[in-house]
């Protein structure tokens, strides 16, 4: 059994309290494994990022090929590896490999949605033009709620989002989400991942903002108020929960705080700045200052907030100031480009640079720690980073092939070299 | 239930998913009748994968009466050179776009599915298969008609309908890829550039299959008589 993070300080602070003494101290250390610590713990993600970027890669190779494999192969293919992999994920869990069995059931996940891509393109019909990421994100959400699965759960609340933002350009509201949603709330109950959770709550709110969207049309006037009172309500709502201890909280209402800042800065920003107010903020050209200097401060208090800060809810807050950072940099971009005449690309690249910077600071600190928490937030800086630079490379798919490869390449050295650093044991 | 039965449950969810979706795709393939529509082609991204994108001039249509919209006409190509050809059709059984007009009646329109019926147009080329175009769009299908089902992407108060239908994209040999021509783009006040639509390339038709509730694929394309699936 692993040891638990918090238990190795508590069993410091215990034995100075004079609770226990040091022999039972170490009597009870020797109930767990080995501390597997922060380095082994980098240096596993480094394997799971090496084996994404590698599948990136490969995936980048298959799409250099795409149109000479026959369409039946294609499907056949990808049933297969589906199959292959929830039955590979059955026989883990079936050895008590319960993480391998994780890992494989949501890359079963994954390439069900390769594989309603493929049916998909079989009669040329646009993704973008159809629900196959209602579909998928039905997928990811059963198998997270199934296995169970945070890293599953977090997927579908990403992919959920994304058909979302794109089911939002048109009305009826996106009514589909509440068939997927309470399976969300459910898997993140099950799986206790404090992230995975928060993106569900937020999730919700998301799509009371697009649901009121939905009800009020293209009424700028009435738009906001009505967004504002459902988030309020929303908001409200989930912080009731949060507070309730009897019955325990949902899972996914502990990261209320995030929700309603979310929310709320949702409610004030969306409607005064999409569509139409863009327009304006390129005319407006001083604006764009202040907002950089609000996007730079939010980045500093979002790298020192994760750094130093342990609880729950200091974390949900570094989150939010990160989505809010991002936001407001995307908000900012078109105008920033026209007061500064950066190209699109040299703004990539300080984004990406910045992610970097807050990547390497968190898995620092997870190194030193031991907390998967700050450990989840590096890696998807880093990811940013790569998903970054793999759509703004120039080159094409053999380029970007190559870059992934190398990238595999690279994390699979890191790891390697993770995996040899001395295991801080507490002794 | 223990852990490798529910994750037996979660892949037979994934293959239900995966299988019926792709079953519902393609049927209309199998059992849908075969028509052709006037097409221009213009490059997809990622460009390397062989890929072009279809505008069909069938999905930008101006409805008339009785709609029940206040129809302006357009402005003449002399004010606005780059101006978007819309076809004209009838709009056919009241009371889809009644209960007001104006903004009200075009944000009800918009993200909703329209079925736009065709007819018979003209021959291909001279003793070739008939080309179709659209004469009038319904809120349900007609029984006695060809129905193409199509989701309103974008209308606007004086009666312009932008459908989108779900086929738009398809790899095409090198040389007919060489052949699209990337769409206008269009710049006008506190907007975002807008891609526009125009007329048909010629030669060009997209084949569709359709069933008679509407629903289509895009089965292939005919590029100067040769087709290419």
């Amino acid at each position: 059994m692993r040891l638990p993070h918090r238990l190795g300080r508590e069993l410091d602070a215990w034995q100075r309290d004079g609770l226990i003494s040091d022999d039972q101290r170490r009597a009870i250390l020797a109930r767990y494994d080995p501390v597997a610590s922060a380095s082994s713990q980098v240096s596993t993600t480094l394997i799971a990022l090496a084996i994404l970027a590698a599948g990136a890669g490969f995936l980048s190779l298959l799409a250099w090929n795409w149109n000479a494999i026959p369409p039946l192969v294609k499907i056949g293919g990808a049933i297969a590896g589906v199959t292959g992999s929830y039955a590979a994920a059955a026989m883990k869990a079936r050895a008590g490999k319960v993480q391998h069995a994780e890992w494989l059931a949501f890359f079963g996940a994954l390439l069900s949605g390769g594989a309603l891509l493929v049916g998909a393109e079989m009669v040329h019909v646009d993704p973008e033009r159809t629900d196959i990421a209602l579909l998928w994100s039905i997928v990811l959400a059963s198998t997270a709620w199934l296995t169970p699965s945070a890293l599953s759960a977090g997927t579908a609340t990403v992919v959920l989002v994304w058909w979302m933002l794109v089911a939002a350009g048109s009305q009826p509201a996106p009514w589909a989400f509440l068939l997927v949603w309470p399976m969300l709330a459910a898997a993140v109950e099950r799986a206790k991942n404090r992230y995975a959770a928060g993106g569900v709550a937020i999730a919700f709110g998301c799509w009371a903002f697009f649901f009121t969207n939905g009800v009020w049309g293209d009424r700028v006037g009435a738009m906001p108020v009505a967004a504002f009172v459902v988030a309020l309500l929303s908001g409200a709502w989930l912080d009731a929960l949060a507070h309730t201890d009897d019955p325990p909280r949902p899972a996914f209402a502990r990261a209320t705080p995030a929700l309603v800042v979310v929310l709320l800065s949702l409610v004030w920003l969306l409607p005064s700045s999409f569509h139409r107010e863009m327009g304006n903020w390129r005319d407006t050209e001083a604006s764009a200052w202040p907002v950089l200097a609000l996007v730079a401060s939010l980045s500093v208090m979002t790298v020192r907030l994760s750094v130093t800060r342990a609880g729950w809810r200091w974390r949900s807050i570094a989150l939010v100031l990160l989505s809010l950072t991002w936001f407001a940099a995307w908000l900012v971009m078109p105008a920033a480009y026209r007061s500064s005449g950066l190209a699109r690309w040299t703004w990539t690249a300080i984004f990406s640079g910045a992610m970097v910077w807050v990547g390497s600071l968190t898995v620092r600190d997870a190194s030193t720690t031991g907390d998967n928490g700050a450990l989840g937030l590096g890696v998807i800086a880093i990811l940013a980073v790569v998903v970054i630079r793999v759509v703004d490379t120039p080159g094409g798919l053999p380029v970007q092939a190559a870059l992934l490869l190398a990238l595999a390449a690279f994390l699979g050295w890191l790891a390697r070299h993770w995996s040899r650093a001395p295991k801080e044991v507490p002794s | 239930m223990n852990a490798p039965a529910r994750i037996m449950l979660a892949g037979l969810v994934a293959l239900v998913t995966i299988v019926s979706h792709a079953a519902y795709r393609v049927w209309p393939g199998w059992h849908g009748v075969e028509i052709y529509l006037p097409a221009s082609m213009y490059p997809a991204d990622p460009a390397d994968l062989g890929y072009i994108r279809i505008d069909l001039p069938a999905e930008r249509l101006r409805v008339e009466a009785p709609l029940g919209l206040r129809v302006v006409p357009l402005q003449s190509a002399a004010n606005e050179p780059q101006a978007e050809l819309f076809q004209p059709v009838r709009g056919v059984g009241a009371p889809w776009a009644s209960g007001g007009e104006g903004a009200a009646t075009v944000q009800r329109l918009r993200g909703r599915d329209l079925f736009v019926q065709l007819e018979p147009d003209r021959p291909m080329w001279p003793a070739g298969p008939v080309s179709m175009r659209p004469v009038s769009v319904s809120r349900t299908p007609i029984a006695s008609a060809t129905n193409l089902a199509g989701h309103v992407n974008r209308v606007d108060e004086r009666g312009h309908f932008w459908l989108t239908f779900d086929s738009h994209q398809m790899p095409v040999p090198p040389e007919v890829a060489a052949r699209a021509k990337p769409l206008d783009r269009v710049r006008e006040p506190n907007r975002p550039p807008t891609a526009r639509g125009r007329a048909a390339d010629p030669g060009t038709f997209a084949i569709f299959r359709v069933l008679p509730s509407g629903r289509a694929v895009l089965a292939g394309l005919l590029v100067d008589g040769k087709r290419i699936e």
